[in-house]
């Protein structure tokens, strides 16, 4: 691969400053916002003695550049201190949720590279022709709505009224699925189970769709301009002139070089829908970041809100990296240095 | 006879009319022989080579005339026809050598892929082919080559691999747009030996596609003359150059660059 050690070592100390910016970001923005998590924790009839040394005991009555000091030392050994809310530790609590959300949006996105370039091809290739309008029509529309609202859409049609797709959890409780990697869909594939894993895609289906909508459209409209771009280059008059089928100079020679652009886009979608997770999940009833992101929003749980923030600073971290590393796989003109 | 043109008529489609771009264009091709077109920029040189393929742009279409190749009538055969011909029988060279190979792939996937299309050679053998081809059109490391991508090689290099694909079936035709435009003029000299040598060797007819009338002087046995979608003046490139009936023609060979013309007379003297 086209990558030299220097290029990883800057982008690695790019990575760490990142981090540790969003780290003092957060730790100062969760802690000037109104709301006491000490008064949230006490009953209402608890002394102010009472209330004083449980805040001392937290550690919450220090400065906030000690308290940001202590907490920098724990991150740097593993540890994001204990959850106020559920007084469990706050990795443990991430961990078990996170492969929920991470399911979700994978699946979103496969489902909408697949979909978005399909649509794409065709509305280039047959540009102008009514498959063409239509398709076009729909990633409007798509693009037009908030994926929460679709969400909402989709529960009433398919939920309350079809009665077709299940609209909370991410499966039947009746099947029991071993966790092995904690996506439930190859988990219980790979256990054998066929119901539950029907049962599973059937619970995903509708959340997925609903975040998947938008970039539908985007990937859409982004494929089709660059795959008319490509179809007009020399290029693809030499495979032509070859004699080569169509088909393959669609799919193969002008699709990959018509991506380059998408994957771009596929990059900075994959941080979007990380955040738009958070909506879908709370709607759906889906038992995974975005939920416990609202209870520790609710309840102010200081500690577990951090861990969270940092869990999504370092998956968009990655994310933007992987994408670079991407691009000198797909165009070969990319040398990272 | 290989090829006759007669009174080709293409048209390109605007949103409000059709636009008729080429009127009765005939002329005819005989095996193993270079034919030059030439006329200025627009006049519909390179429409004509692409309607011989059947590859004009969406919007253009051929709405007269017959191209007889090989006594077929290529005008309505159908597309599936039409690729068993492209690349094994009629093949093209086009004016850009960088952007006329895909920029994604290999060159040796873009070289082998021709080759098991249109013979029943192996993947492998299409391969070992690969390399020989390489080597007649001068590319002496072609093993490293192969592996490469185009923007790793130099406009020459990557339009050596374009006439190695172009010859790489033995075709009976190929189309050569403009070939050496793109490169400078000491490139371009070799690439003008090498196509004469290459269209020598496999006895291949072409039609050289240019706008410079003493560039095709130097390869062409018969120089067609086009201007405003007309053939205007055809006939042996000696006749054409030194006895053109057409006032378009004179025009042509009067605008030769002027210093051209006084270092090739003093290169002459000293040679002589």
């Amino acid at each position: 691969m086209p990558v030299s050690s220097t290029y990883l070592l800057r982008r690695l100390l790019y990575m760490i400053i990142s981090i540790i910016g969003v780290s003092v970001f957060g730790f100062i923005l969760f802690r000037i916002v109104p709301g006491d998590p000490v008064l949230m924790m006490v009953s209402p009839t608890a002394s102010l003695e009472d209330i004083e040394a449980l805040r001392h005991q937290l550690g919450f009555d220090r400065p906030l550049y000690i308290q940001y000091v202590n907490w920098f030392r724990d991150f740097l050994s593993g540890s994001f201190g204990t959850s106020i809310r559920y007084n469990t530790d706050v990795l443990e609590l991430v961990t078990s949720r996170l492969p929920a959300t991470l399911e979700l949006v994978i699946v979103s996105i496969l489902v909408a590279f697949v979909i978005g370039v399909l649509i794409g091809v065709i509305s280039a290739v047959k540009s102008g022709s009514w498959a063409d309008r239509i398709l076009t029509g729909f990633s409007f529309l798509g693009f037009s709505l908030p994926h929460f609202l679709w969400g909402i859409v989709f529960i009433v049609i398919f939920g309350a009224i079809a009665h077709l797709l299940p609209v909370s959890g991410r499966i039947d409780i009746d099947f029991e699925v071993t966790p092995i990697t904690g996506f439930i869909l190859i988990d219980s594939l790979v256990s054998g189970n066929l119901a539950a894993f029907k049962s599973a895609l059937a619970h995903i289906a509708l959340p997925a769709i609903s975040l998947a909508l938008s970039l539908i459209a985007i990937l859409h409209r982004t494929l089709k301009s660059s795959m008319l771009d490509v179809l007009g280059e020399d290029y693809i008059f030499t495979d032509r002139m070859k004699g080569l089928p169509e088909r393959k100079i669609i799919f193969e020679r002008a699709l990959r070089n018509a991506l380059i652009p998408t994957i771009t886009i596929l990059g900075v979608q994959f941080t979007f829908l990380m955040g738009g997770s958070i909506i879908i999940e709370y709607i759906f009833g889906w038992p995974g970041m975005g939920t416990l992101l609202f209870t520790a929003v609710q309840y102010k749980d200081l500690p577990l809100l951090q861990g969270i923030v940092m869990v999504y600073a370092l998956i968009v971290v990655l994310t933007n990296f992987l994408v670079d590393l991407t691009y000198t796989i797909i165009n070969p003109k990319i040398e990272l240095r | 006879m290989l090829l006759k043109v007669q009174d080709l008529k293409v048209s390109f489609a605007t949103p409000k009319r059709m636009i008729p771009t080429l009127h009765r264009v005939s002329f005819d091709l005989d095996y193993g022989e270079v034919l030059g077109l030439v006329g200025e920029s627009g006049t519909g040189k390179s429409i004509t080579g692409k309607s011989i393929l059947r590859l004009l742009p969406p919007n253009g279409m051929i709405t007269g005339g017959k191209i007889l190749f090989k006594k077929r009538d290529l005008v309505g055969l159908r597309e599936s026809e039409m690729r068993k011909i492209r690349g094994k029988e009629i093949s093209a060279v086009q004016q850009d050598p960088l952007s006329s190979l895909n920029p994604a792939f290999r060159i040796k996937d873009q070289m082998t892929d021709i080759l098991t299309l249109h013979t029943d050679m192996s993947e492998k053998e299409a391969e070992e082919h690969v390399i020989q081809l390489l080597n007649q059109v001068g590319i002496k490391d072609a093993r490293s080559v192969i592996n490469k991508y185009p923007h790793q090689l130099s406009g020459g290099m990557c339009q050596r691999v374009m006439i190695a694909i172009a010859f790489s079936c033995s075709p009976s035709l190929v189309i050569a747009d403009e070939p050496t435009t793109a490169l400078d003029v000491i490139t371009q000299a070799l690439v003008i030996e090498l196509m004469k040598r290459m269209q020598e060797e496999n006895n291949t007819s072409i039609i050289f596609i240019t706008h410079d009338i003493s560039l095709a002087s130097k390869i062409c046995e018969r120089i067609a003359v086009m201007h405003k979608g007309e053939v205007v003046e055809i006939g042996k490139t000696e006749e054409v150059l030194f006895n053109p009936k057409h006032e378009y023609t004179r025009l042509l060979i009067n605008s030769i660059p002027k210093i051209e013309k006084e270092i090739r007379t003093i290169f002459n003297g000293v040679e002589t």
